[in-house]
């Protein structure tokens, strides 16, 4: 327990560095600012902002990408009650009372509860991460290569399975994106391997650049297909701060969303977006008066909104203490790390200590800063809402061609972008899901690593390699998961998680 | 179509392909695999998805078959704006042609203008205010703030400038240029468009 307290103090020491607060601030800032948009997520955010941090320090960069996440997926939280246009699927529970409570009038409370909800949440969820990081990440440690192949397995079959949407087509988009993983220079030889004599596929394929064409530029196209009515903004009248009798209503849900948020928010796959619908179903259920929900009951707001940020943190937990990232989101963050010489897992905590704990408490600090900072601040993002789609596009199809140019000041990885960006599309309309991909092109070269080292192990015998019981036993959980979701039953039910991008 | 076909088709398609290009790999033995193990093994479950989707779109009974319904006009200007920005910011080679440097003061305003016209509600006028604008804004802030080394002025006009007005002056001026020309312009269209003004008002809440 001191040890823990230890660390956060070692991690606020590098956190509320001038520098440091600023980044994220600016991230918070940016990161509201696309994400309030409606139909782009936090992923798509990210996505599109991630150039902007390759000219920090690791640390900072790090931070800053925390505040540009938290600011996206609150961000999304804004555009859910005043637009009753989700920008994330996270945020399409907080439609249904949050717009209740901004027709009623009640605009201002509804935001400031999901705001102090989310910060109370997140509170929770960074003490979540920081007593789990160190004891996970002592038993990652001492994993061998084939216990990591067999968790990997089964972090990607969960992701699969909890992502909604087509089992088959998500697990295709999870093969194509492990093969674009081995595309390159071998690891073993340097030899070049599936790159068609094309010295671009040499490079390998860069995870921004497929990422910001997947998510954004794809996103993008798919918004252009909908009919851009003016949406009808409801203006924010009344106090930002709830009262007593809000807080009252709302604090067991708060409660109750963050520990559910928590643990939902560590499965792979989309956690994050089963908590929220988890939370608002549990507050409904042990609701005095059921039918208050869906017209403006504060804790159908404020359950969800805690629960889907105690599981933005906690999502961080796979990533930072195993180095594995269990969205497409975490996949990003993962990227980022690595560019930046900070390589996730259970070896960062030892090797760069201030690294790691900056960034668990700049979770927080994100947190704070969007209480602190981006309430205020609303107005501003009310106006930005108002802005016609026909002119926000052409705005984000610029500041993706500056930032990813800026990286490399490569011509041919802005070409690229329009390719994905394209397929991304193409992918969208065939209901192929991208996010699984993205997951398999981090996780691909790790994957094969892993299971070539451990076969190495065995000596080539595929019994010894199965003998141990871990590995054994993740492997069939893994075959047991599969084959219960293709059972009719738990199929049926599935078709009920929305299919998203996170 | 419908979309599992398609998609089927297409996945099979790379998968096959991925076979094809991991034929000369090494597969080497399961002690010790090699570069070609995991490619075989990736387009062989590909191909196993993509004909088990080929199967599926073409058994599922049509009230369950989705048609593939693809939009040709967002793609196709937000594709070439990009298209557009990244042969002229720096200058590049195809084929014969070749393009000089045109720089950010030329890539960015273009990029913004043809991606605008991505849905029919797009308005010229509107949208060379905005590309000026942003472009210059842009200029500010990538160039200025975070002294990302973006080329910013076509390599003819760089050449010309005097060695004593620094680094930092030309992009800065370029930028306050392209700044007032869109405050110019929306000035005048506003200007212009008082008969209209409805229209105006409408776009401006």
């Amino acid at each position: 327990m001191e040890q823990l307290f230890d660390h956060l103090a070692l991690g606020f020491s590098i956190s509320f560095s001038f520098q440091n607060l600023l980044l994220c601030l600016l991230g918070c800032l940016v990161g509201t600012l696309i994400g309030v948009l409606p139909g782009i997520g936090p992923l798509a955010t990210i996505a599109i902002l991630l150039p902007l941090t390759y000219s920090v320090d690791p640390v900072g960069a790090l931070i800053m990408l925390a505040g540009i996440y938290y600011g996206a997926q609150y961000g999304g939280s804004t555009a859910a009650i005043l637009v009753n246009m989700p920008g994330e699927a996270s945020s399409v529970v907080t439609t249904l009372d949050g717009h209740a409570m901004a027709k009623d009038g009640r605009a201002g409370k509804a935001l400031g509860i999901a705001a102090i909800g989310s910060f109370i949440a997140g509170t929770f969820g960074v003490l979540v991460v920081a007593a789990l990081a160190t004891p996970l990440a002592a038993i990652a440690l001492s994993f061998t290569a084939a216990h990591f192949f067999a968790l990997m397995v089964l972090g990607l079959t969960l992701a699969v399975v909890l992502a909604g949407g087509s089992l088959l087509k998500a697990g295709c988009m999870l093969v194509i994106g492990v093969t674009m993983a081995l595309v390159g220079a071998d690891p073993l030889t340097a030899e070049p391997r599936l790159t068609f004599g094309l010295q671009t596929l040499y490079d390998r394929f860069d995870l921004g650049i497929v990422a910001m064409g997947l998510f954004g530029i794809a996103e993008i196209l798919r918004n252009l297909e909908l009919q851009h009515k003016r949406p009808a903004i409801t203006p924010v009248v009344g106090k930002l701060l709830p009262d007593r009798k809000d807080f009252r209503q709302s604090a067991g849900a708060i409660g109750r969303g963050s520990v559910l948020g928590a643990i939902l928010g560590i499965l792979p796959g989309n956690g994050v977006i089963l908590s929220s619908f988890a939370s608002y179903a549990l507050e409904k259920r042990i609701a005095k008066d059921p039918s208050r929900f869906g017209k403006g009951a504060i804790e159908g707001v404020a359950g969800p909104e805690a629960a889907n940020n105690a599981g933005a943190q906690t999502a961080f937990v796979p990533l930072l203490t195993m180095g594995l990232p269990a969205t497409a989101t975490m996949a990003l963050m993962a990227g980022a790390m690595t560019l930046h010489g900070v390589l996730p897992g259970p070896q960062m905590m030892d090797q760069h200590p201030d690294t790691f704990w900056g960034v668990v408490t700049s979770m927080w600090l994100g947190n704070a800063m969007l209480v602190i900072i981006n309430l205020p601040l609303i107005g501003i993002w009310v106006r930005l809402l108002r802005v016609p789609y026909r002119l926000l596009f052409p705005a984000i199809v610029f500041v993706c061609c500056v930032g990813i140019f800026s990286v490399g000041l490569q011509p041919a990885h802005v070409i690229q972008v329009a390719i994905f960006g394209l397929a991304g599309y193409l992918l969208s309309k065939l209901r192929l899901e991208a996010a699984p991909l993205l997951l398999g092109l981090v996780l691909g070269s790790l994957l094969e690593n892993n299971l070539r080292r451990g076969l190495v192990l065995a000596r080539g015998d595929v019994i010894a390699f199965l003998s141990d019981p871990l590995t054994l036993s993740l492997l069939a959980l893994s075959i047991v998961i599969i084959v219960t979701a293709i059972l009719p039953a738990v199929a049926q039910r599935r078709v009920e998680i929305p299919a998203v991008d996170d | 179509m419908r979309i599992d076909i398609v998609a089927g088709i297409l996945l099979s398609a790379l998968a096959v392909l991925i076979w094809y290009e991991a034929v000369p790999l090494p597969v080497g033995e399961l002690s010790y695999f090699g570069s070609g193990f995991m490619p075989r093994v990736c387009a062989a479950a590909l191909l196993i998805g993509g004909l088990s989707l080929l199967f599926r779109g073409v058994t599922q009974p049509s009230s369950e078959a989705e048609k593939l319904v693809l939009a040709v006009r967002g793609p196709f200007f937000v594709g070439f704006a990009i298209l557009i920005f990244a042969l002229t910011i720096k200058g590049y080679a195809v084929g014969p042609l070749t393009i000089p440097q045109l720089g950010l003061v030329v890539a960015g305003p273009l990029s913004i203008f043809i991606s605008g016209f991505g849905t029919v509600e797009a308005r010229p006028g509107e949208l060379i205010v905005l590309a000026l604008g942003l472009t210059g804004l842009g200029i500010l802030v990538f160039v200025d703030l975070l002294n990302v080394a973006l080329p910013v002025l076509p390599s003819f006009i760089e050449r010309g400038i005097p060695q004593s007005w620094g680094i930092d002056w030309p992009p800065r001026i370029a930028a306050i240029i392209l700044l007032s020309a869109a405050g110019g312009l929306a000035w005048a269209f506003r200007a212009a468009d008082n008969s209209h003004s409805e229209d105006m008002k409408e776009a401006d809440q």
